[in-house]
């Protein structure tokens, strides 16, 4: 491999090298044993320790699991309807384009905007306002994936099921859904860690007494660089990365079918 | 009388025909106009509003937020906003195309695995990957050291806050927004054109200028929204890299709504990010068809 | 006075894959010669190494005594049209011609009269400013052809080009390769999968298989003598009985049938290739089998007789004297006219 590349292989070599030197030394110095950040003293556990006992740090992460399983139940319910209706119901660029617009849209408009709808309808900003804020462009991330995956497969499946003689939903949920699962997993993953690092619209739409835990992050980094950060850093990007593989291999089984 | 039967039967199937794709589309569609259109309305609404003393709006009807925007501050903060997120997009672009080239290049299983990696730190904490250049970039940070280290340097340098890191942040940021969009053009272009360039007497660089390049072009600048628009619109990195130094329209947005609390000024703020948005869409898809003759892309 | 254009012991290897294999092959000056096989024959490759897109591991391409494979495929008077067309979508119909007129650099005012005059040539001189997107399939092809031949190749290669077109444009483009090919006085190297397509235009075919060459001829001969049970069975309808040769017939399933003067000895086993025009039906014949199906073609129609034999044997009858399916045919042939190739 990578014999044909020839001068090819310094720009592709240095680009994953830049992408990848920040969260590596990151990482590294997560294991550092003293507390001054910048100094490497010896191998240790111990920031990972203390972790557990930040209530501030457990109190955010109870807070992002919250909203992170509740806007993925509520983002795969939606962005599957709709990648289906959009599929087999109702072909409309203009429609498609409006369904994906969440996942490409500015997220300090978004923020802004619901941020401006809770306040009118004098909602109270908490964990349920974010976990609404944060299935909106998650679904929108199903969408597109089930939307792929429904492209692929053949809808005379569905036809031949509504011709003999099951209704639309009775097809939905006989043929269609069974086919798009490892869609639905891959949307449900990515869904999950999307909430799970979403930071923007969770700092506009959350009340001050439900932190996120990137928000916490956010409090801590802004005071600048502790091996505690480190060390949690290090656990929500690993946590991100191997839930974004898991998703990658559905959609390879995707491929394979 | 069967004829007005078969009629009844008709208007039922269409009727459960309408019934399921409601069931279908109703609920995403409701959902995506409650919670995005509409308070785009509202945004848009607001601009012509008048601030609260209290963060909020009266309703008061003035233009003033929109001449307030043409101020020589905010359009000075508004150029070096462009600039930055410009220079951003360009280095991303530099740096991308290549990249995305040399992937194409690869066996098609590497290819996967290549693009798996190149899209990872993305879907990872935002936050956390800004962080990690300042553990990096710091004045007793890694680079610094390993320069002294070396002997290249005896005093350490500061590399942050200040735009350049700004511009590498947001390059870092979302430089795998850029790699995609082109892999995914130049993917596409069938590889018999290039060699059809060949055949007609074309050099290998000939026909990767007048061919190869041209045929990308959607994609780069697919890449280039997806990096110029974010990058205008972000916050956390001229907060965290640039030390709160340099202010950009998102910072700006953002302070208009949790601090200053003038929503009017703020929202115009943020519609004009809007509008930018629509604007290069709309170019890009014009791009898009006269190069491939074709709408979509 | 070599040929000219000449392929010597040309080999090709992907990996453990062999998609040449010493292949030699001579081509003469305006012939409209035929690549012809299966797919994955190596007629494509073939065609790709002589435009130089292919490299190959071993042999030689001479073009009027000059070593084709030392130029770069870029400088080969070699135009290739591509089975996709490859007609490049940012640039117009005009300037896709251009295109190769203009990477030789000549003056604007001769790029602009023969790209003007290739364009009237295919008739499209109309649709110059249009993008390639506008155009229909056949136009299409059109433009590709006249990309090609704009620059004045010595050969002309053409890979499938007719097979994205549906039937009728098919054969009126058929016709109007023909004529290009007379008019231009170009050197055309087909490649097909299609042995009608290959039949009907080509002057010489080369039949080919795994890598190989099988047999070089005119159509007529190959349909005529073809050299092996491969080439019977690719080129035009055929009945392929497996059986043995006696000293005086030709036993297939227990049947003796009649044969000519062969030079294939007695006691081995052979193939009797039988062409379905060939075959009469009469009140009496070598063979008796029931009619089990009819198929009709328009001009003749196609019966399918069941003689015991572990295949159908097809005849070609003309329409007012096709036989009641069920029937009992009666099948004789001049033995002079049916081929026997060894089965080995």
């Amino acid at each position: 491999m990578g014999s044909k590349l020839g001068w090819l292989k310094l720009p592709l070599y240095g680009a994953l090298l830049f992408l990848y030197l920040p969260i590596a030394v990151l990482i590294f110095m997560s294991f550092n044993e003293s507390d001054a950040p910048f100094t490497w003293t010896g191998f240790s556990t111990r920031w990972y320790g203390e972790l557990i006992s930040s209530p501030e740090i457990l109190t955010g992460f109870r807070n992002t699991l919250i909203v992170a399983i509740a806007a993925t139940i509520i983002a795969v319910v939606l962005g599957t309807l709709l990648a289906v209706g959009l599929a087999r119901y109702q072909r409309s660029a203009a429609l498609e384009a409006i369904a994906l617009t969440p996942a490409i849209f500015p997220d300090l408009a978004l923020a802004i905007g619901l941020l401006t709808l809770f306040t009118n309808l004098n909602y109270a900003l908490g964990l349920d306002s974010v976990i609404i804020s944060h299935a909106l462009f998650c679904a929108a991330f199903v969408t597109a994936i089930v939307r792929g995956r429904l492209h692929q497969i053949d809808s005379s499946l569905e036809q031949a099921a509504a011709d003999l003689g099951d209704t639309a939903v009775g097809a939905f949920f006989r043929i269609t859904l069974p086919s798009i699962k490892p869609a639905l997993i891959a949307g449900a993953l990515l869904s999950f860690t999307l909430s799970l690092d979403e930071f923007v619209i969770a700092f506009f739409t959350n009340g001050p007494s439900t932190p996120t835990l990137p928000i916490v992050i956010y409090s801590m980094v802004r005071f600048g660089v502790s091996p505690e950060i480190n060390a949690l850093a290090t656990l929500v990007l690993l946590t991100s990365a191997l839930i974004i593989i898991i998703a990658q291999r559905n959609l390879k089984v995707k491929d394979q079918i | 009388m069967a004829q007005a039967l078969v009629k009844t039967e008709r208007d039922a199937n269409q009727r459960r025909a309408l019934i399921s794709r409601s069931i279908f589309l109703i609920p995403g569609l409701a959902y995506i106009t409650i919670f995005m259109l509409v308070p785009l309305g509202f945004i848009f609404f607001y601009t012509f509003l008048t601030r609260g003393t209290y963060g909020g709006v009266e309703y008061i009807f003035t233009l003033e937020n929109y001449t307030r925007a043409l101020d020589s501050l905010y359009v000075g903060i508004l150029m070096e906003s462009i600039m930055i997120a410009a220079a951003a997009t360009l280095l991303a672009f530099l740096i991308g195309f290549p990249t995305a080239y040399a992937i194409t290049k690869l066996p098609s299983n590497w290819q996967n695995v290549f693009l798996l990696l190149i899209v990872l730190p993305f879907w990872t904490n935002f936050l956390i990957r800004t962080y990690a250049w300042i553990v990096l970039l710091n004045t007793q940070g890694f680079l610094n050291k390993g320069l002294i280290n070396t002997g290249l340097i005896n005093q350490p340098l500061e590399f942050l806050y200040k735009p350049g890191a700004v511009i590498l942040g947001l390059l870092y940021a979302f430089l795998p927004l850029m790699i995609l969009p082109i892999y995914s053009a130049l993917v596409r272009i069938d590889p018999a054109m290039k060699e059809a360039a060949i055949n007609l007497g074309a050099s290998p660089s000939q026909a990767f200028r007048q061919i190869t390049l041209p045929l990308a072009l959607p994609g780069v600048l697919v890449g280039a929204i997806f990096v110029f628009v974010p990058s205008i619109g972000n916050f956390i990195v001229p907060e965290l890299l640039g030390g709160g130094k340099t202010v950009m329209v998102g910072n700006l947005i953002r302070d208009q709504f949790l601090k200053a609390r003038d929503w009017p000024f703020g929202s115009v703020l943020a519609i004009s990010m809007v509008v930018m948005l629509l604007i290069l869409f709309f170019l890009q898809a014009r791009v898009n068809k006269a190069v491939l003759g074709e709408k979509s892309g | 006075m070599s040929a000219f254009l000449s392929i010597e012991n040309l080999s090709k290897n992907y990996g453990q894959q062999i998609a040449i294999k010493n292949l030699s092959l001579e081509i003469a000056e305006n012939e409209f010669f035929a690549l012809l096989g299966p797919s994955g024959c190596g007629k494509t490759t073939l065609l790709r190494a002589l435009a130089g897109l292919e490299s190959v591991d071993a042999g030689e391409i001479r073009l009027q005594n000059q070593d084709l494979l030392s130029l770069p495929a870029n400088k080969r008077p070699v135009n290739l049209m591509f089975q996709s067309y490859a007609l490049f979508p940012h640039l117009t119909v005009y300037e896709n011609v251009a295109y190769g007129l203009r990477r030789e650099g000549l003056p604007k005012d001769e790029i602009a009269e023969r790209t003007s005059k290739v364009l009237r040539t295919v008739s499209l001189l109309d649709q110059k400013n249009r993008s390639p997107s506008q155009l229909s399939g056949g136009q299409k092809q059109r433009v590709a052809l006249a990309r090609a031949i704009v620059k004045r190749p010595k050969i002309l290669l053409l890979d499938e080009p007719l097979s994205a077109l549906d039937k009728k444009v098919r054969s009126e483009m058929q016709l109007e390769l023909k004529r290009l090919q007379h008019e231009a006085g170009i050197t055309f190297i087909l490649v097909t999968h299609d042995q009608e397509e290959a039949m009907s235009i080509a002057d010489r075919i080369a039949l080919m298989d795994q890598g190989e060459v099988i047999q070089v001829a005119t159509p007529v001969e190959m349909y005529r003598a073809p050299k092996t049970k491969f080439v019977a069975d690719f080129i035009g309808e055929n009945n392929l009985l497996t059986g043995q040769i006696t000293t005086s017939s030709f036993m297939v399933a227990g049947k003796s049938l009649p044969i000519a003067n062969t030079q294939l000895p007695s006691g081995s086993n052979a193939v009797l290739v039988l062409r379905p025009e060939q075959i009469t039906l009469g009140v009496s014949g070598f063979v008796a089998g029931k009619l089990i199906s009819s198929n009709f073609y328009g001009g003749s129609t196609l019966l399918f007789i069941d003689c015991g034999f572990d295949q159908l044997i097809k005849v070609t009858c003309v329409l007012d004297q096709v036989p009641v399916v069920g029937t009992t045919c009666h099948l004789s042939w001049n033995p002079a006219d049916a081929t026997l190739l060894s089965d080995g």
